[in-house]
């Protein structure tokens, strides 16, 4: 099964999510191309273990815009007629993988977190009913399959590839939407994705009001605070802090979870993390699947005795 | 004939009598002009229903006012002080009104003469005592006002920082006037007796005194005459200037009380209005001062600032930025000073209005009648109707619509604290029974709650009653949706439960909720369901008394217990919890707040689904009422009869630090105590049980 | 899949892109906001939510699609035929969380698009600046062309409360009903189950004095 993976990069680095595309990939036997789209393709770091070739496409656009991206994609899957598309379940992704599959009919799913064989055909494994059931879709043989991958889920590729490299050239893309500049959300001066230790908190502490408590408890802890979406979403908290699929990934030694029930863009986020912890009054928290130690209790209360201990 | 009277105008020439009856007409106009531009006022506002049986109106608020039942209560030196100065005025000025009577239409037209003699010293008497009613009422209230000084005549605002001594100096103008009219009326009666020494004057005993008084110190008769002249016309001139403003100041309680106390709800806040059929969003609720009813705008000027409810309000004591009085005061600038068209938030901030539990303790103890809960209400409803709520308010009302409960929870899980039991409850949607069941949400979804309504459940069946619950068919009854303003929701929610239950077939309905029992009670009706509703605490009553319970032991626990607000005030159901103590062997020890004056525990009127909305270190309302509980010595238990009281209370003894001291109970888990039931364990499934070691 | 168990809402994300339309109405003073959806007679509560927040017209294409793609084909003739300014769509939905369904319908009827926007700047007429809040906190900002499809995210902005008189009035308004054309579906799903549960978290039972002491063991081994 032929395999076309499409690299994400920003300001000129490869996100990692491509070398999990290209772990997921080698599952399904190859060959693993990884199409690298930018100014200067031949910058981008994607030679990694399992990649059999890279394509270099040359366009005008430093950054990502999505209208290049669609353009670039719709070409090599004319030139190449790959079995499967994998590109990251990511927010450059969002922009133009639905174009893609719309326009060329192709088999489309996202959010996925496994992928199998079944012959000739291709199985996904996908959540439904807001991660209340997970479903296996099977794509149709005949045409190919787009599939954008859920992140954190594959082990990344290691560095370390000696693939062949080729060049595709595509026609310039007049832009529709266009690149402007890129600017912090807010300025955050933590940067949670490196802390070891990290207090998360979520929807459960209510209030804005009760923040103050927590911040104070990290400090004490010697934490770092960290939100999940909601909290940001109420304006509580700059995103800076945030964990999950629309914030930071993080792998901290220690995860404390107060209140953070586990929506499944959350857990993409930090699942990996050494040892999660969680406290929450709702024993039926999804947090809690994760979770290596989980205390079903007020988590005011607990947080007020763990002030005290410490 | 006898001879005992005196000239109304002795010494007074004809011009000066001319001038002084100028001087009633326009003080009399005034006083009338200011009564036509309040009614102006009270007609910018919206046009209720007509008012009905306005006899019985009359003279409910003729007995109220007259008995000063309403402003006696939890202050009786305030309500002795001020039955001294409301009967001494009226009865001085029903004196001038008989005197009038007698010099300008009975002498005059009629011949007939009766000021005099044995009347005439009568009268004389009685004026007198009460003059000096007047005077030592006005004494008491000074006293009041400038050394014992209560907290509820603080005028400093919960909100904000807002220059208010000019309601100070008002408060003072208002008793220095009557003070200075019943001084002068005193003086001028002596002087006149000093001048004239009638020996039948004795029969006006304070004027006789200090008549003779001057005299002994050496007035002359013609000084005193001379005093006289001056004083009568200070007097009769303060008391036509007077009269004038009653309309315009604080004496226009005067009026606008006993008229509030008249046209007011029965009972406020017990039955809230339903919107306008097809409302627009310019009906809903209150927005600007026009939308007031004309009753409210006229119940806005009734208010003395008495401070009552200011200080029986749990927001107000929790720190929250609300205080009742000034939410009627605020209206009541705006009612005065501005055109009809006058935003209420210039002077309303949603966080006040929103800051209310609705437990109706400031509507309770008002000495003039008015309605601050169901205008608050009205209040919410425009915030609700311009979508101004905080997004977790906001974020629960949308749980209701869409899962018909506040948890959010599928409404499959409703009736899961059942299945726990041991043995079935019936589904009265499919057989019938005596007794329906509404649960409520608290009760149902609760963990801690779900204990005390296994606990009812299981004292239902040891007495043999036959009942039944809706299971995923009922929904929210909405009391506390209505109260937080959401009036749509809630009548949506009543249709849907009157349909439910109509299709059912059963006697009576009960329920352990309080706010469940009084929407189902008392609101239903207005979407026509109209059933006997029960609260759980007068069915165990009728179960202990009827026999079908029989307690095994006296329990012999010491035990406070708490009033809730929409059990107590909004229902008069006061005894029945404390009748179920006795039965069950519990000495009761009261705190000092409790039936009418009950503490809310803060988590109505939708506030329990709101944030914090109190001032950083205050002491929650639950906390302050565990601290008082606490007070009363050891108790065994705090008993409620709520499930929000359930919920507010066990985290409050948790937070007050009183934890170990003191314990809850829900009155139905005492009641299943004292029965010494063998309670089965639920029943584990028979895979890995013990039946196969 | 039992139908009981399943609610049907309208979900965050078109909650929040209804909003940002009315926003954008009020801030331009003129226009029509239409809310569009794709379902059976259920999915009308949420449309009638969105009238009742203040959007002016509703229309609900008939059928039940089940892929992003498949839905987008439904949609598209509705679009083509209002040819509105502005597309908004949400990023996903809240139980199939595709995010996929907006930049579909974009490519089939022809629009320049963004997804994952956080805010909209546009003045009625010419390209509008929009930000594209990316993973970790940086955000893109982006000139589109318009007549354009922008996904919505959620915190944008506070959707508005829907009361129950403004849901009750908008339950007397006639939502147009047009057939589904939605040709192919993407794939098939071959089975439902329910997720395997982990081996789970370790219980830290007793007190919560207990618990908290557990946890600070639990760090301080873990840090060490």
């Amino acid at each position: 099964m032929s395999v076309l993976v499409v690299a994400e990069q920003l300001q000129g680095r490869v996100r990692d999510v491509t070398y999990e595309l290209v772990s997921a990939a080698r599952e399904l036997g190859g060959p693993v191309a990884v199409a690298a789209i930018g100014a200067d393709p031949a910058s981008l770091d994607v030679a990694h273990e399992g990649v059999d070739e890279v394509v270099h496409v040359r366009v005008e656009q430093e950054e990502f815009e999505n209208d290049v991206y669609q353009a670039a994609l719709e070409s090599l899957v004319a030139a190449r007629s790959p079995d499967v598309v994998l590109l990251g379940f990511t927010v450059n992704s969002m922009g133009y993988a639905g174009a893609v599959a719309a326009k060329l009919d192709l088999g489309f799913a996202s959010d996925v977190f496994a992928v199998a064989r079944d012959g000739d055909s291709l199985v996904a494994t996908r959540s439904f009913y807001g991660a209340k059931v997970h479903g296996e879709v099977e794509f149709p043989p005949g045409r190919p399959v787009l599939l954008l991958l859920r992140p954190t889920v594959w082990a990344p590729a290691t560095a370390g590839g000696s693939p062949t490299v080729t060049d595709h050239a595509i026609a310039p893309v007049v832009s529709r939407a266009r690149h402007k500049e890129f600017h912090e959300a807010a300025k955050g001066d933590v940067d949670i994705s490196t802390a070891d230790f990290l207090l998360s908190i979520g929807r459960g502490i209510g209030e804005r009001e009760n923040i103050a408590m927590f911040e104070e408890l990290a400090e004490k802890l010697g934490a770092t605070l960290a939100v999940s979406r909601p909290i940001v979403d109420a304006g509580w908290m700059t995103n800076a802090r945030q964990v999950g699929q629309s914030g930071k990934t993080v792998k901290p030694k220690v995860y404390l979870a107060f209140g953070i029930s586990g929506a499944v863009q959350h857990l993409a986020g930090m699942k990996t993390s050494e040892t999660i912890i969680a406290v929450n009054t709702d024993p039926e928290a999804a947090i809690f699947d994760v979770a290596h130690y989980g205390a079903v209790a007020d988590l005011f209360d607990v947080a007020e005795e763990l002030a005290k201990l410490v | 004939m006898t001879s005992e009277t005196r000239q109304t105008f002795a010494g007074l020439a004809h011009w000066e009598i001319v001038f002084w009856y100028g001087l009633i007409v326009v003080s009399t106009a005034i006083f009338a002009w200011g009564v036509v531009r309040l009614a102006l006022r009270y007609r910018r506002g919206r046009s209720a229903a007509p008012l009905e049986g306005v006899g019985r109106r009359a003279a409910r608020a003729a007995a109220i006012v007259l008995t000063h039942r309403w402003i006696k209560r939890r202050d009786p030196l305030a309500g002795v002080g001020h039955a001294l100065i409301f009967y001494g005025f009226m009865i001085l000025f029903a004196g001038t009104v008989v005197l009038a009577f007698q010099d300008d239409i009975a002498k005059p037209l009629f011949g007939f003469d009766f000021w005099r003699g044995g009347f005439y010293l009568g009268y004389s008497l009685v004026l007198d005592v009460f003059g000096a009613a007047l005077t030592i009422g006005l004494a008491i209230m000074a006293v009041k006002r400038g050394i014992l000084r209560p907290r509820r005549l603080d005028y400093a605002r919960p909100d904000r920082e807002e220059d208010r001594r000019i309601y100070v100096i008002g408060d003072w103008v208002f008793l220095a006037s009557l003070f200075f009219l019943a001084l002068t009326g005193f003086l001028l009666e002596a002087f006149r007796i000093a001048g004239t020494n009638p020996s039948f004057e004795v029969w006006s005993p304070v004027g006789w005194a200090v008549g003779h008084a001057f005299r002994s110190f050496g007035m002359t008769a013609q000084q005193a005459s001379s005093a006289h002249f001056a004083t009568w016309w200070t007097h009769g001139v303060v008391a036509l200037a007077f009269v004038s403003s009653i309309p315009f100041t604080k004496a226009v309680h005067m009026l606008a009380g006993p008229a509030n106390v008249g046209v007011r709800e029965e009972r406020p806040g017990r039955r809230l209005p339903l919107l306008p059929p097809n409302a627009t969003p310019e009906q809903v609720g209150y927005g600007r001062i026009g939308d007031l009813s004309w009753e409210h705008l006229l119940s806005l000027d009734a208010c003395t600032k008495c401070g009552k409810c200011h200080v029986a309000c749990p927001a107000n004591a929790g720190g929250y930025p609300l205080s009742p009085r000034d939410v009627i005061l605020d209206l009541r600038e705006l009612s005065a000073h501005e055109s009809a068209d006058a935003e209420i938030s210039r002077r309303i901030r949603p966080d006040t209005i929103w800051s209310c539990t609705q437990c109706n303790a400031c509507v309770e103890i008002c000495p003039v009648g008015i309605e601050h809960v169901p205008i608050i209400n009205q209040l919410r409803r425009r915030l609700v109707e311009v979508g101004e709520l905080d997004p977790m308010l906001q974020s629960t009302l949308e749980a209701v619509y869409e899962t018909g409960n506040s948890f959010g929870e599928p409404k499959r899980k409703r009736p899961r604290w059942a299945k726990e039991l041991g043995f079935d409850v019936k589904d009265i949607r499919k057989e019938p029974a005596e007794l329906l069941w509404f649960v409520g949400d608290y009760a149902s979804f609760d963990a801690r709650n779900q204990r005390a309504t296994q606990a009812l459940a299981r004292v239902l069946r040891n007495a043999d009653v036959d009942f039944g619950i809706l299971f995923d068919a009922e929904k929210t009854a909405g009391c506390d949706v209505r109260r937080a303003g959401e009036e749509g929701l809630w009548a949506t929610l009543a249709e849907e439960n009157v349909r439910t239950i109509s299709g059912c077939d059963f006697e009576r309905i009960f329920s352990s909720d309080p706010h469940t029992f009084h929407t189902l009670r008392n609101e239903y009706p207005q979407h026509g369901g109209d059933w006997t509703v029960l609260h759980h605490s007068q069915l165990l009553l009728e179960l202990l008394d009827g026999g079908a319970l029989t307690p095994q032991r006296p329990l012999g626990y010491r035990v406070t217990y708490h009033d809730p607000c929409t059990l107590g005030r909004y229902n008069g159901v006061y005894d029945a919890p404390r009748a179920v103590l006795e039965r069950i062997g519990c000495e009761l020890v009261e705190m000092p707040r409790n039936r009418d004056n009950s503490f809310c525990c803060g988590a109505g009127g939708g506030r329990i689904w709101m944030k914090e909305l109190a001032r950083a270190g205050a002491k929650r309302p639950s906390e302050q009422r565990i601290d008082e509980a606490v007070g009363l010595g050891r108790l065994d238990y705090f008993v409620v009869c709520c499930p929000k009281d359930v919920t507010m209370y066990e985290d409050a003894i948790k937070t007050s630090g009183h934890q170990g001291e003191l314990e809850l109970r829900e009155l139905s888990e005492l009641v299943l105590e004292s029965l010494d039931l063998h309670v089965e364990e639920p029943v584990h499934s028979a895979a890995g049980g013990e039946e196969d070691t | 899949m039992d139908p009981d168990y399943l609610d049907t809402a309208l979900n965050e994300w078109d909650a929040c892109a209804t909003e940002e339309a009315i926003q954008i109405r009020e801030r331009l003073g003129e226009g029509e906001v239409v809310v569009v959806t794709v379902g059976d007679e259920d999915s009308e509560a949420a449309l009638r939510r969105c009238l009742a927040m203040g959007a002016d017209r509703a229309i609900r294409v008939d059928g039940t699609p089940v892929d992003p793609v498949s839905t987008a084909r439904a949609l598209a003739g509705v679009v083509a035929a209002e040819s509105p300014d502005l597309v908004l769509a949400g990023v996903q939905s809240s139980d199939s969380v595709q995010g996929s369904t907006g930049v579909a319908l974009a490519e089939l009827v022809d629009l320049p698009r963004v997804a994952v926007v956080t805010k909209v700047d546009w003045s009625g007429s010419g390209p509008a600046t929009v930000d594209r809040e990316l993973e970790g906190g940086l955000v893109d900002v982006v000139e589109v062309d318009t007549p354009a499809l922008l996904t919505i995210q959620t915190g944008i902005n506070q959707p508005r409360y829907a009361n129950l008189r403004a849901i009750k009035q908008a339950e007397q308004v006639e939502i147009a009903v047009v057939p589904a054309e939605t040709g192919e579906p993407g794939y098939r799903v071959w089975r439902m189950f329910t997720p395997p549960r982990g081996e789970g978290a370790e219980l830290l039972n007793g007190s919560t004095a207990q618990v908290a002491q557990r946890i600070v063991e639990i760090v301080r081994e873990r840090l060490a």
